[in-house]
């Protein structure tokens, strides 16, 4: 059986630090994915996953185990993206209860069209979408689906309010689907 | 569903595919969906939706990746012997193929004999003078090439130019490296 986080945390503070080099193979990809959909450039989001290890290894003795080391690693990350990110113009996240009403008119056409597109291409078209929604509601999809985190986590990780976590996954889950689901319309009705 | 029974809002539904209701509120938007065909679309189309999103791939990164933050941490590991030679292999095979080429051209151009490659005395002797032969007839060469194109290389004022003009790169080049270190810490 493979070593856990923990396990392994364990064993660099013993004496043994090349143990590091398993906890950045297991999660190295996950993280990429979270700094690459925050920052958008995979050689800045390279650099910025490789800053977060390091700076992880370096504080690791700061770690005390009361959250998991994914969701304390986690946090050192978007703060390293987030420092990157902020150095940028003010991003504006448009958001309206409109968006909340037309996704029960958009719902009517829905399986139909989504049925009817190769599960590839709803991949890329979900993948650009994800890309063009607001960073934060970005940041919420990618760590409730990618890292998997759980609300409580993810307001770990975010220093937010557990509400805001959730209104915040929420509008981006409505926000994301609305604008796949008009794509998906405008490519059936173009075909 | 009766009419006075509100439908159940797009954060519910997700909750319910999140799993992060409680069960007696699980329980009541259950018996919502099974009762109402409207949140049952919706519902569904939601969970879709979701595994769509979950079967989404990652940005994946190489194992070089992992090899480089270790040596930035000071912990890559010793290489073995036998992986360090696998390493080098390139450069062993790209030198055995320019001896060969040197060794043909020899063979070729009569410089060594099929005696001497049979072992005869005074083979390696001949070898190496004609490989002393060839570098000078290079350099000689490559100086008339120099002479020809870049005549002020051969006068002390050029000479001096050039010395000044390639200590200027190399300086250049040591501050960027010396420069380009200092800015990385700092940003860290």
């Amino acid at each position: 059986m493979s070593d856990t986080d923990q396990d392994l945390i364990e064993a660099i503070r013993a004496g043994n630090p090349r143990r590091f080099s398993v906890l950045v193979d297991r999660h190295k990809d996950r993280a990429m994915t979270l700094a690459l959909r925050i920052v958008g450039e995979r050689g800045a989001a390279e650099e910025l996953v490789q800053d977060a290890f390091l700076r992880a290894y370096r504080s690791l003795e700061k770690f005390r185990g009361d959250a998991k080391f994914s969701t304390w690693f986690y946090r050192i990350l978007y703060n390293v993206c987030m420092t990157r990110v902020l150095r940028r113009p003010k991003e504006k996240v448009e958001w309206s209860d409109d968006d909340m009403r037309t996704l029960d008119v958009a719902d009517q056409d829905v399986p139909s069209a989504q049925e009817r597109m190769e599960a590839e291409e709803m991949q890329a078209l979900l993948k650009e979408e994800l890309a063009r929604i607001p960073q934060a509601f970005r940041s919420a999809l990618t760590l409730f689906y990618v890292q998997e985190l759980s609300y409580e986590e993810m307001a770990s990780v975010l220093e937010m309010p557990l509400g805001t976590v959730k209104t915040n996954l929420s509008r981006g889950r409505v926000l994301l689907r609305k604008r796949v689901m008009e794509r998906l319309n405008e490519e059936v009705y173009a075909a | 569903m009766s009419g006075a029974e509100k439908h159940r809002s797009v954060e519910q539904l997700h909750a319910l595919i999140d799993r992060q209701l409680d069960p007696a509120e699980r329980a009541l938007v259950t018996e919502h969906l099974r009762g109402c065909a409207g949140c049952r679309s919706r519902y569904e189309s939601l969970g879709r939706f979701d595994a769509a999103f979950r079967k989404m791939p990652l940005a994946a990164l190489s194992p070089a990746f992992t090899r480089s933050v270790m040596v930035t941490l000071g912990l890559a590991p010793k290489v073995p012997l036998v992986f360090r030679l696998v390493e080098r292999a390139a450069y062993v095979f790209g030198l055995l193929i320019v001896l060969a080429f040197i060794v043909t051209a020899f063979v070729l151009g009569g410089v060594i004999t099929s005696a001497d490659l049979a072992g005869s005395q005074g083979a390696a002797r001949r070898y190496l003078d004609a490989t002393g032969s060839a570098l000078a007839a290079a350099a000689g060469v490559l100086g008339s090439w120099l002479k020809d194109y870049l005549p002020f290389l051969f006068n002390r004022g050029g000479i001096a130019i050039t010395a000044v003009a390639l200590a200027v790169v190399i300086m250049l080049a040591a501050l960027d490296r010396t420069i380009g270190k200092r800015f990385a810490q700092r940003l860290r």
